[in-house]
């Protein structure tokens, strides 16, 4: 078993993700944290918890992709458009399909490698409701 | 000297609980940071401060001096509510307790003590959320809040 020394400690960073109660309009999405890897390092991303406290919804909802729920926590590879709304698949996503929190199981965490930029996101993913929500997080990214 | 594995640094994670600068209305709260602990996971709070930057007194409503809405706490402050659900703070309909309050009395930082640790064993699945609340009736607050808790994900 190793054990670890200083030099190997700092390289070894807690990304923060962080998102404080915000209230999120039908479609709306914003991206949490942006994260470019370099060749060598690697970033994990484990524990996360979404609660949505609160959805005012006019009619039956409107949803853009029906299997991410209400709304979601995804994480998309390079080419993630931010301009408009999110297109195609998180390569990692939390989905609340109502009111609640839910955690991502932290015991089945996803490794990234290859370089690029990563993009973590909240999304409302309903077009006719406004969501309140809030996001905590941590990602850990190894430098070398 | 102790030494940490690889594996058990893995197993710890720092969360944020923070909040850039910005003004809250009289009487509003925001939800900082949320957690959802389940066995074996360990929570541990111990570093929160509290910046209270200016008071506004809203001039349609008036008054010398700030109203307190909740005669226990401060001008602000933030606290931890078990299983809340987004009610207001301190109301007869709000969900959940609250505890280890870090209050804001007038303008300056506030901060919750470092010598000691809010130690939280998850024996039951719960959501810990840190509530952020502006506690006047009558004043806008510019505030920012700089804090981090600590989640094992193995305590056995």
């Amino acid at each position: 078993m190793d054990h670890l020394v200083a030099q190997r400690a700092s390289a070894v960073l807690n990304v923060p993700l962080s998102l404080p109660q915000t209230l999120l309009q039908g479609y709306d999405t914003v991206t949490v944290a942006t994260i470019k890897l370099a060749l060598g390092q690697r970033l994990v991303i484990s524990h996360a918890t979404l609660q949505l406290l609160q959805a005012k919804i006019t009619g039956p909802p409107v949803k853009i992709q029906c299997s991410l729920g209400y709304c979601y926590l995804g994480v998309y590879g390079q080419g993630f458009e931010a301009i408009h709304i999110p297109t195609g698949s998180p390569t990692k996503q939390l989905v609340l399909q109502g009111p609640g929190s839910k955690a991502w199981n932290p015991y089945d965490h996803r490794e990234f490698h290859l370089p690029g930029t990563y993009e973590i996101v909240v999304s409302n993913n309903l077009q006719n409701a406004d969501l309140d929500v809030v996001m905590t997080g941590s990602a850990r990214l190894y430098l070398n | 000297m102790s030494l940490i594995t690889d594996t058990e640094l893995a197993d710890q994670l720092d969360l944020p609980v923070a909040l850039p600068a910005a003004v809250f209305k009289k009487d509003s709260w925001i939800v900082l940071a949320t957690v959802k602990l389940q066995n074996p996971m360990r929570l541990t709070y111990r570093f929160l401060q509290l910046q209270l930057q200016s008071v506004t007194i809203d001039p349609a409503i008036g008054g010398a001096e700030p109203t307190i809405v909740d005669a226990t706490k401060g001008l602000a402050y933030v606290a931890i509510f078990k299983n809340y659900g987004g009610e207001r703070p301190g109301s007869s309909v709000a969900q959940g307790t609250n505890f280890d309050v870090v209050n804001a009395t007038a303008a300056g930082l506030f901060e919750r003590a470092t010598s000691t640790s809010l130690v939280i064993d998850a024996t039951s699945v719960a959501t810990y959320s840190f509530v952020l609340v502006n506690n006047t009736g009558n004043a806008d607050l510019k505030m920012s809040v700089c804090g981090q808790v600590r989640l094992d994900l193995n305590s056995a």
